[in-house]
């Protein structure tokens, strides 16, 4: 088992790397979401290795199938035109840049010497994955598995997960407010669908002649 | 030798240190979001690898699953304000949209 395990890690840990790079470093944002997608797979591919099934499947379902579709469906509204993405504004000074990789690198380097030290003797003592024999009391058989993640969430953590699914309702209903915001603006880029009825060249000739021009005469009323 | 929760940690931190790397270098809004999204799931590792090596409660599994949760309604609210910015800016350079900074 460790030897699989072992080459299982290094294959998802080089993927999650090389596509977090990718992900920051890619000059079109389509290529970045597709980057992403591959870290997420990576990702839960080591929540395989830690035995943490059912959170891989939810980092799979929430992740990389609905966080990172939305990144794509707005790289699609927003589209990728140089002026649009803000690549045109990308070419800051080089030297701030660099600024920025090497603020990064720092805080790689930082955080893991904190856990180094935090972590003490614990970080190589113990040999490997806790062995998950049957036979070992069944404590190592639970884990991970969606029965201890239910019981978890719908026991001790009822709270909090009672306060999430408000969030995401206010959430929903926040980001449809904000194109509600939008839509009252006055704005050039709203389709003139009243005119498209007028000028429908069928609507004069067939069916009802009558409800056609009462729908264009109450569009034009309608319009500000 | 197997896995070492060491291994679990630091790839963790370097994951986190590029996410930081990338917001803090890349002017596009999206790209920003992106960055977020990479030191979210750096921190979800860091969750479920200490779990793994505590497993008498899946109190790990439970922040990462939170984590998760509120990620989901960040990115969808920031993709919302994203678009919003673009339809009123025509851009989405984080260097251009300062009016509130001064």
């Amino acid at each position: 088992m460790s030897g699989a395990g072992s080459v299982v890690f290094v294959l998802c840990a080089a993927a999650a790397l090389v596509s977090a790079v990718l992900t920051i470093s890619a000059r079109r944002p389509l290529r970045a979401a597709v980057a992403l997608l591959a870290h997420m797979v990576a990702l839960a591919g080591l929540y395989l290795t830690l035995h943490a099934q059912a959170l891989a499947a939810l980092q799979l379902f929430v992740y990389a199938g609905g966080i990172v579709t939305l990144f794509v469906m707005v790289v699609m509204m927003i589209g990728t035109g140089d002026s649009a993405t803000g690549n045109a504004s990308e070419q800051k000074s080089a030297r701030a840049s660099l600024l920025a990789r090497v603020a990064g690198l720092a805080v790689a380097l930082i955080f893991a010497v904190l856990m180094w030290v935090a972590l003490g003797d614990n970080a190589t003592r113990i040999p490997g994955l806790p062995d998950c024999d049957p036979t070992n009391g069944g404590q190592c058989d639970a884990f991970g598995g969606i029965a201890q993640l239910g019981h978890a969430l719908f026991g001790d953590a009822w709270l909090p997960f009672e306060l999430t699914s408000v969030l995401l309702l206010v959430a929903a209903v926040g980001a449809i407010a904000l194109h509600a915001e939008r839509r009252r603006q006055p704005s050039t880029q709203r389709l003139p669908t009243s005119s498209l009825l007028a000028s429908a060249p069928g609507s004069t000739e067939s069916g009802l002649p009558g409800t056609a021009s009462t729908i264009s005469h109450r569009d034009h009323r309608q319009d500000p | 030798m197997g896995n070492e929760l060491g291994h679990y940690l630091g790839l963790a931190a370097l994951l986190f240190g590029i996410g930081t790397a990338g917001f803090l270098a890349r002017r596009n809004m999206l790209i920003q979001l992106m960055s977020i999204e990479l030191m979210l799931n750096a921190v979800n590792l860091v969750f479920v690898a200490c779990n793994r090596w505590a497993p008498g409660d899946a109190q790990g599994q439970v922040f990462a699953f939170l984590v998760i949760a509120v990620a989901a309604a960040e990115a969808g609210v920031g993709l919302a304000v994203v678009i919003n910015l673009f339809h009123s800016r025509r851009t989405i350079s984080s260097d251009t949209i300062h009016s509130l900074r001064n």
